[in-house]
């Protein structure tokens, strides 16, 4: 548990917040904590992907409060476990309702904020999920927030990219059929890649929980794609470029933010001259980026950085903290008002400023390139 | 095999056992098939449920979030299972989300659904080409209900199973039970049925006869002493059998007698049917033949009665005729002073004198008479009929005009008068005074026919006759004119039709039409013609009388001129009259004396003769009928052997006849037609005098 490798000083902190939820509970005094949940997978196939997660939202919570909370209330939280699954997602958002949080950061997997989302916005807490990209989770109502670009802006960058910039013509389509994420960013892939000029004449999917895809790929085989597009998360993606190589499929493998530098590890060197695009990467020029490194290194003996989900669920605690102070009250409405204008929040992923739907504007992608061995850097893209 | 047949009865008895033992058989069997089958439900909702469980937390999170693709996935994998044949996956409120198979997208019913809210469940369901166990269970994780599924499993081969143990119990059963009933019936054959069917054909063959017959079974049991049993029975029937035979041949032989004799009878009695049956064939012929002839005399009785009546009636207005003819022939010579003498009397008055128009009257008067002297000479059709070319049309409109017919209309006012006339009329011969007369007793006949007024339509018509019309009178084939008097007055009863052209029968008031001879010169004047009449009338709605005429193709000749008296003035020659009746001499002798004749006269043939001896005469006018002593042409006979080639005018109140043509031949000249009149007694004389050359010198000249 990442929470055991906590340093003692958090688990001071932790102990405290947990004294003044029970003495005062609700958020009425001043000293009153305001409680926060972080729903994301503790157990089931997204676990060891969403774990990364819990320790850059504890250290954000942490520095919010050594600055000595949000207007004089600590900031308190608890890790509520989604189970891997959307029942486990509507599970824990009502657990959350039922403990009357003042938001909700997560979850990271689009297919677990989808049941999420309509539950905390009938409840109108906000929620302000850091990396799923799925269009339709802020489109679910106005509580709902993310950091992160969505798959609509994804998709076309990584279809023009192969299209213009690797000059591919035939893209085979592998999607997750559990992940709504998978399913929607092949869907944008394909409809951009196909506006380019491309063609998709191949397209397949399989079960999340899936650990051989031979069957599939030997179609893929015959199809003889000069692009494979697949937009799942690191351990399947990971798997299928793995036995697609072993197979003998010589393209050029594409991926969306689900792969993350994790992927290497399921894949290994079959990545060499795969792509995938990222809301982020360790050298981005940002101050919030480069503090964050930083108090990694400092606090946890981390050198670098690489998973992008930890700036993205850093900047969504400071987000919230950002909106309640704006807000100057602790009280959800105000807070969701605040957090509806929020304008330039500059975090360690770039500035989000929300549009009407709770998406952030402007906000870049980047592409990446496994290359001997490392990820490369090779492009941002502005949505512009 | 016989119903009663002991093998039949064995084989039932062994047949119902069988029967028995495979009920029983089948009553065990069916409890064991029951257990298995039921086991076998028990299994697969175990395995059944197992799958479901290893998947459930996937299938429900496909479920509930609506991952269509995944779940359908899911779904593929679970049918992988060997023996699931499709799967239903159901939402929360029992809609169906997804099957693997079409035929099974109905939506939970509400039972199924109560049904499964108590935990998964299985259901067997059979139709008439599948069968299936539908496992259906909530799918429910984490405490969440997200919907239902449906397992359906394929029963089929466990079904073929069951099918398959059936048949092998069965067949194995029926064939053991075929065997066993096979061996039975061997046994039971050999040791009952065939002795026993032995002892019954020798029964068969006692009652038919074959008494003495015996049995040979070698048996010691119950059907072996049953047989010498009836050997004995058999034995001691056939002695008494022969015993009771000879009384009975007796008896047969009288009995073959009496047997013959009725035969004998009954033929005699069925000839003596035919007999009588032909004897009355024959008598029915007989009979029918005589009806037959009896209708043929009867048709020609009525045939000759006809005939007789028609005859009876021509014979009757002959004699009629005759009896009119009689008066006309005295009346017509006693008529020719009337006639006769005002022609010379206007001769010898002056132009101015006031003599003459009486003496005209007279001649007018004397003339009618004489025409109706004609009438009636034309009833006795020996009336000197004229034979001249005419068309009937010209006669009817003259009749029109006739001061006659103005008679009739002032009488008959309210008649209306119409004709018809064909202009395209054929002509005929005949007189035209009499077809005048005709036409004119036809017309005031139709007139009084309608006092109360009406409608007469005269037409005319030509016509063919190409066969012989049966009507009042039979016409004859030929071309005919036909005059039609149409009335609608009241019509002459059928019992009058036969009489109305007799003389003086009339219903009518006598007086103001005349004669009474009307219709008679009718019938006499077509007799004269050659015609016929047809006649059809209806009582109450007229009367149409048809008069047909022979047709002739000659033309009207242009009408005569009154030739003047110079032209036949007499030079002096030297005439005798030879005529019975003094009016008749004198009036001829008084004419020829006027026309400038030297005329001497005789009254009979002898006096002529007797005359001629010593006097020579250029020319005899001779009458052909004297009475008594002899006629004209035995007169003239005796004339021509006194002098040969004596010029002679034969002279006659009746019509031509053979007597006249005789006379002819002997050298006679001219017929003249009494009664005389200036113009046609000169113009005879002085045609035979001037007629060259004569046949023979005249004597008296040499």
């Amino acid at each position: 548990m990442n929470i055991l490798a906590t340093p003692a000083k958090c688990r001071l902190w932790r102990f405290l917040v947990l004294i003044a939820v029970a003495f005062f509970p609700g958020p009425a005094d001043a000293s009153d904590p305001l409680k926060i949940a972080l729903i994301l997978a503790r157990t089931g196939i997204a676990a060891e992907d969403n774990a990364p997660a819990v320790r850059a939202a504890e250290l954000a919570i942490q520095e919010i409060n050594e600055q000595g909370g949000l207007r004089g209330h600590p900031l308190a939280y608890v890790v509520i476990d989604n189970q891997s699954c959307p029942i486990g997602a509507k599970k824990a958002a009502e657990k959350a309702v039922k403990q009357k949080v003042t938001a909700v950061i997560g979850a990271l997997w689009s297919s677990h904020c989808l049941p999420m989302a309509r539950t905390l916005q009938d409840a109108r807490i906000p929620m302000i999920t850091p990396t799923a990209s799925n269009p339709g989770i802020t489109r679910t109502g106005d509580c709902i927030f993310r950091v992160c670009f969505d798959d609509a802006f994804q998709g076309r960058v990584m279809a023009q990219f192969a299209y213009s910039v690797l000059g591919c013509r035939r893209a085979a389509v592998l999607r997750n059929s559990n992940e709504e994420y998978s399913l929607t960013l092949a869907e944008y892939f394909t409809l951009f890649f196909e506006q380019s000029g491309g063609k998709a004449p191949w397209q397949g999917n399989y079960k999340g929980t899936a650990v051989d895809f031979t069957e599939l790929l030997r179609e893929v085989k015959l199809v003889h794609p000069d692009a494979f597009f697949i937009p799942g998360y690191a351990r399947d993606s990971g798997l299928v470029v793995k036995q697609a190589v072993g197979l003998g499929i010589r393209t050029t493998f594409l991926g969306g933010d689900g792969w993350g530098d994790t992927i290497f590890e399921y894949a290994g060197n079959a990545l060499e001259g795969s792509y995938y695009s990222t809301h982020w990467h360790p050298e981005v020029p940002f101050v919030a980026s480069r503090h964050l490194q930083k108090q990694y290194r400092e606090r946890y003996g981390i050198n670098r950085v690489t998973d992008v989900r930890i700036p993205l669920t850093y900047d969504a605690v400071h987000l919230f903290a950002d909106a309640v102070r704006r807000a100057g009250s602790g009280d959800r409405s105000r807070i969701l008002e605040s957090l509806a204008r929020t304008r330039d929040f500059r975090g360690a992923t770039g500035t989000v400023t929300f549009d009407p739907n709770g998406d952030p504007v402007s906000k870049e992608a980047g592409i990446i390139k496994f290359e001997r061995g490392s990820w490369v850097f090779v492009k941002s893209v502005s949505p512009k | 095999m016989r119903f009663h047949s002991l093998r039949f009865k064995i084989n039932i008895a062994i047949f119902t056992t069988c029967i028995g033992i495979a009920l029983l058989f089948g009553a065990i069997l069916y409890p064991f098939e029951r257990n298995r089958r039921e086991a076998r439900i028990d299994k697969i909702k175990i395995l059944l449920s197992a799958v479901f469980q290893q998947r459930r937390e996937e299938l429900a999170n496909e479920i509930f979030a609506g991952q269509k693709l995944a779940l359908a996935r899911s779904l593929q994998e679970i049918r992988k299972v060997n023996g699931v044949a499709a799967l239903s996956v159901y939402g929360p409120d029992g809609g169906l989300t997804l099957s693997t198979d079409g035929r099974f997208s109905r939506p939970l019913s509400d039972e199924e659904k109560s049904a499964a809210e108590r935990g998964p469940f299985l259901h067997k369901e059979r139709g008439r080409d599948y069968s299936y166990a539908e496992y259906t269970t909530p799918v429910e994780v984490i405490g969440e209900r997200v919907g239902y599924l449906k397992i359906y499993f394929d029963l089929s081969e466990m079904e073929e199973e069951t099918l398959l143990t059936i048949v092998i119990f069965f067949t194995l059963l029926v064939s053991t039970l075929l065997i066993v009933a096979g061996i039975l019936n061997l046994l039971l054959s050999r040791s009952v049925i065939r002795p026993v069917s032995v002892l019954r054909d020798a029964i068969s063959e006692v009652r038919g006869g074959g008494l003495g017959a015996t049995v040979q079974l070698a048996s010691r049991d119950e059907v072996g002493e049953m047989a010498e049993a009836f050997n004995e029975m058999s034995a001691k029937l056939e002695e008494q059998h022969l015993e009771i035979e000879k009384a009975i041949l007796a008896k047969d032989a009288y009995a073959l007698e009496l047997e013959k004799t009725n035969r004998n009878l009954e033929d005699l009695n069925t000839r003596l049917e035919d007999i009588v049956g032909e004897r009355t064939a024959e008598l029915r012929e007989s009979n029918e033949r005589l009806q037959q002839e009896i209708n043929e005399r009867k048709r020609a009785d009525r045939e000759k009665r006809n005939l007789e009546e028609r005859l009876a009636r021509s014979q009757k207005m002959e004699a009629l005729g005759l009896l009119a003819g009689g008066v006309a022939h005295d009346l017509n010579n006693v008529l020719s002073g009337t006639v006769s003498y005002p022609d010379l009397l206007l001769m010898e008055l002056p132009r101015d004198s006031p003599l003459r128009k009486p003496i005209l009257t007279i001649r007018e008067s004397g003339q009618k008479a004489a025409a109706i002297v004609q009438d009636l000479l034309t009833l006795a059709r020996r009336g000197v009929i004229t034979r001249e070319v005419l068309n009937l049309n010209d006669i009817v409109t003259e009749y029109l005009k006739s001061p006659e017919h103005e008679k009739l209309r002032f009488y008959h006012g309210s008649v209306g008068f119409e004709t018809d006339l064909d202009p395209g009329l054929l002509n005929v011969r005949g007189s035209a005074v009499h077809l005048k007369k005709c036409v004119m007793n036809l017309i005031s006949n139709a007139a009084e026919a309608q006092p109360n007024g009406g409608k007469i339509l005269v037409s005319t018509c030509n016509r063919y006759v190409d066969k012989p019309v049966r009507g009042y009178d039979h016409v004859q084939e030929g071309d005919y004119v036909l005059l039609s008097v149409r009335d609608k007055g009241s019509g002459i009863a059928s019992h009058d039709l036969k009489r109305i052209f007799e003389p003086f029968y009339t219903k009518k008031v006598m007086g103001r039409s005349g004669t009474g001879l009307g219709m008679s010169v009718v019938w006499g004047t077509v007799q004269d013609h050659e015609g016929y009449i047809d006649l059809e009338s209806v009582e109450g709605k007229g009367t149409t009388f048809e008069l047909y005429f022979p047709v002739t193709r000659e033309e009207i000749p242009a009408p005569e001129r009154s030739i003047p008296p110079e032209r036949y003035m007499g030079r002096g020659e030297s005439i005798l009259v030879v005529d019975d009746i003094r009016e008749q001499r004198e009036i001829a002798s008084r004419i020829l004396e006027k026309l400038g004749y030297v005329v001497s006269s005789a009254a009979s043939g002898h006096e002529a003769l007797a005359w001629l001896e010593n006097n020579p005469a250029d020319l005899i006018v001779l009458d052909m009928i004297m009475e008594p002593g002899i006629d004209g042409l035995d007169a003239y006979r005796r004339i021509a052997s006194l002098h040969p080639g004596q010029r002679a005018i034969i002279a006659s109140g009746f019509a031509e006849t053979e007597r006249v043509k005789e006379a002819q031949k002997l050298g006679a000249g001219q017929y003249l037609k009494k009664p005389y009149t200036l113009e046609k007694l000169g113009l005879a004389v002085r045609e035979e005098l001037d007629r060259q050359p004569p046949k023979r010198p005249v004597l008296r000249q040499g």
